[in-house]
């Protein structure tokens, strides 16, 4: 099957000569379509970078980023936002909903924006919005939602517009892990039931069993691609992810011990 | 992008409020001084208009009443009541000059009329006779009123003391008032039997324009006759001349006010919504996609503004005259759309910083948090 998005050789560089930083480092990647790619790794290991490099919105210092048969890190500045519009799906940490639009109005006004009337936008919104269990929210504002509800507004705000691919920005930062859970396999669904590429970037080890393929990113560049997140084996026999969680949940428990000791 | 701009603008109240309210008083300030201007204007033409003169005969290169001195002969007079389409020609003698009214000096108009000729007199009597008597006046309502004075109590006019037997309305306003004595009883204090106009009633079917030219010429051109409206609007203009300076100054300040007002506002809301602008950035929107957000939300303000801004000249101008008589608000087409011309250019500068806020917002920084 033809990728959805090919990445080739990409890099970045930010500033020049003694300052010059390389956030992302020769990068290659394909994504198929349906595909669920989780991309991880330690803060500052590139993968907001790469994140933008793949949704257009930081042109890449060199390498090709191909989205269909758009070559989007050779396309003009201008012809970008239509891009990112109809072809690309963004799900960002923090939700980001417009605060002073209803949940059904936060969906349409994207679709208005690829050039839907309202109406069309307004009935496509609902529709999303109902499949996904928020009909009974539609006129709710972001502030009155919780954060399950509204990651699923973002979600249905991604999908409004139809795209072959689904960016996620660290999805279930901001949820409990039911809610996590929830949204993660929400996301799945909607990749395989619709055949639409899902790359997430994520800290949560909670999530990788969703996903098709974890790729993990360190010092900007992928150390290392298996085909499932489990069948990736330290020597130990664990994978490094769950080293890295481990990792976490110690240093977590460290700073919850001093926290105790200092009070 | 417009019903966005809506709700950016109605999600905080008290902003919302600050800014439209800022908006108001800023171009209240353009509107009313011009309003009052333009009542004064009215109420300085009141004589004028409620005179029911088709044509005014005046001396040669004299067009208004206000500051003018005009000397016309009887002469002059009779050769305009025999001209082509003229009913009669009433003669009235004219000066400004202070009365002593209840121990106080009140600047007025003095005009001198004929009871016996059909125009000069005052139309809009509401106490007492235009048959005026010797040493009899007529005084204007409102002057009466504040100087608790009535019908048979006495004035001075022209250093005589007059009687007032009858009471007008609305010939007083911001500056002076109009009093009105017998023709006869102005010619003797003056020492002349010179006449300031003549008054003529046109024919139905005449044009009083044409009558005009004809008289103006006729006469050699010693005489300057103009039709009603024309001498009016230079008596308005004289107004308007003496207070365009001030006027401007007005204009300026609350052009400044509004634009300041509305520029903070926009701008603030900008910076404050710059993470939500920038996640539609992100999303697609293209940058002229947010300037319509930004414009919307100017324009909303500024229609808002201005709207509230003439609703409160409107009632000012009702309410005004209850408490001060002699203050008049005329709110006119012409005022409006010098505001709205100014909402527009506020509008329009105002948006520009906010316009070049979105255009440097840098989309990718949403996935930075």
């Amino acid at each position: 099957m033809e990728p959805i998005m090919h990445v080739q050789n990409v890099t970045r560089r930010f500033g020049s000569g003694s300052t010059e930083v390389i956030a992302v480092r020769d990068v290659s990647l394909s994504v198929a379509p349906g595909e669920v790619v989780l991309i991880m790794g330690p803060s500052g290991s590139g993968k907001t970078t790469l994140l933008s490099m793949l949704g257009g919105l930081l042109k890449p210092s060199s390498g090709r980023i191909q989205i269909g048969p758009d070559e989007i890190s050779a396309m003009d500045e201008r012809r970008l936002p239509e891009v990112r519009l109809r072809r690309i799906g963004f799900i960002f940490q923090d939700f980001n909903l417009l605060s002073a639009l209803s949940c059904l109005d936060n969906v349409a006004i994207v679709a208005q924006l690829a050039g839907l009337s309202p109406s069309q936008a307004r009935q496509r919104a609902r529709q999303l919005l109902e499949q996904l269990g928020l009909g009974h929210r539609l006129s709710f504002l972001p502030e009155k939602l919780s954060g399950g509800e509204k990651q699923r507004v973002a979600i249905a705000r991604a999908l409004v517009n139809r795209p072959d691919l689904i960016m996620a920005d660290e999805p279930t930062a901001n949820l409990d892990s039911q809610h996590g859970h929830e949204i993660m396999r929400l996301l799945r669904r909607i990749a395989k039931e619709e055949q639409r590429s899902v790359i997430i970037v994520s800290h949560d080890q909670r999530i990788k069993d969703i996903a098709d393929r974890v790729l993990w990113l360190e010092d900007g560049q992928f150390k290392d691609i298996v085909d499932r997140a489990d069948e990736w084996r330290l020597p130990g026999g664990g994978s490094e992810i769950d080293a890295y969680q481990w990792l976490c949940e110690k240093t977590s428990n460290i700073v919850r011990l001093a926290a105790g000791v200092v009070g | 992008m417009f019903y966005l701009a809506w709700r950016n603008l109605a999600q905080s109240r008290t902003q919302f409020s600050m800014g439209v309210g800022g908006v108001a008083l800023a171009l209240l300030l353009m509107l009313a001084l011009d309003a009052l201007l333009a009542g004064a204007g009215e109420n300085l033409v009141a004589y004028i208009n409620q005179s029911g003169a088709d044509v005014f005969v005046a001396q040669e290169g004299v067009k208004n009443m206000h500051m003018a001195a005009s000397a016309i002969t009887p002469r002059d007079v009779s050769l305009a009541s025999h001209a082509a389409g003229v009913v009669s020609a009433s003669p009235i003698l004219y000066t400004t000059s202070t009365i002593k009214a209840g121990g106080a000096d009140v600047l007025s108009y003095i005009i001198g009329f004929d009871p016996d000729e059909p125009l000069g007199g005052p139309q809009q009597v509401i106490a007492g006779t235009t048959a005026l008597q010797e040493d009899e006046a007529i005084i204007d309502e409102t002057v009466a009123r504040s100087r608790g004075l009535g019908l048979g109590d006495e004035v001075e006019i022209l250093g005589e003391t007059f009687t007032i037997a009858g009471l007008t309305e609305g010939l007083t306003n911001l500056v002076n008032s109009v009093t009105f004595i017998r023709l006869r009883d102005f010619q003797r204090l003056s020492g002349s039997d010179a006449v300031s106009y003549a008054l003529l009633k046109v024919k139905p079917g005449y044009d009083p324009g044409a009558v005009a030219v004809a008289i103006t010429t006729r006469n050699d051109d010693e005489v300057n006759a103009l039709t009603r409206p024309d001498f009016a609007r230079e008596e308005r203009q004289l107004v308007q001349d003496m207070s365009v300076e001030l006027l401007n100054i007005m204009n300026l300040a609350g052009l400044l006010i509004g634009l300041a007002v509305t520029a903070l506002a926009l701008y603030t809301s900008t910076l404050h919504k710059r993470q939500e602008y920038g996640v539609l950035k992100a999303i697609g929107a293209k940058n002229w996609q947010l300037y319509k957000v930004v414009i919307a939300q100017a324009v909303l303000s500024l229609t808002l503004g201005a709207g509230l801004a003439i609703g409160l000249v409107w009632l000012l101008g009702l309410a005004l005259p209850l408490v001060i008589p002699n203050i008049a608000l005329a709110l006119t087409g012409q005022a409006v759309i010098r505001v709205g011309l100014a909402a527009l250019l506020i509008g329009v500068i105002a948006a520009l910083a906010p316009a070049w806020q979105m255009a440097r917002l840098d989309p990718a920084r949403v996935f930075r948090g």
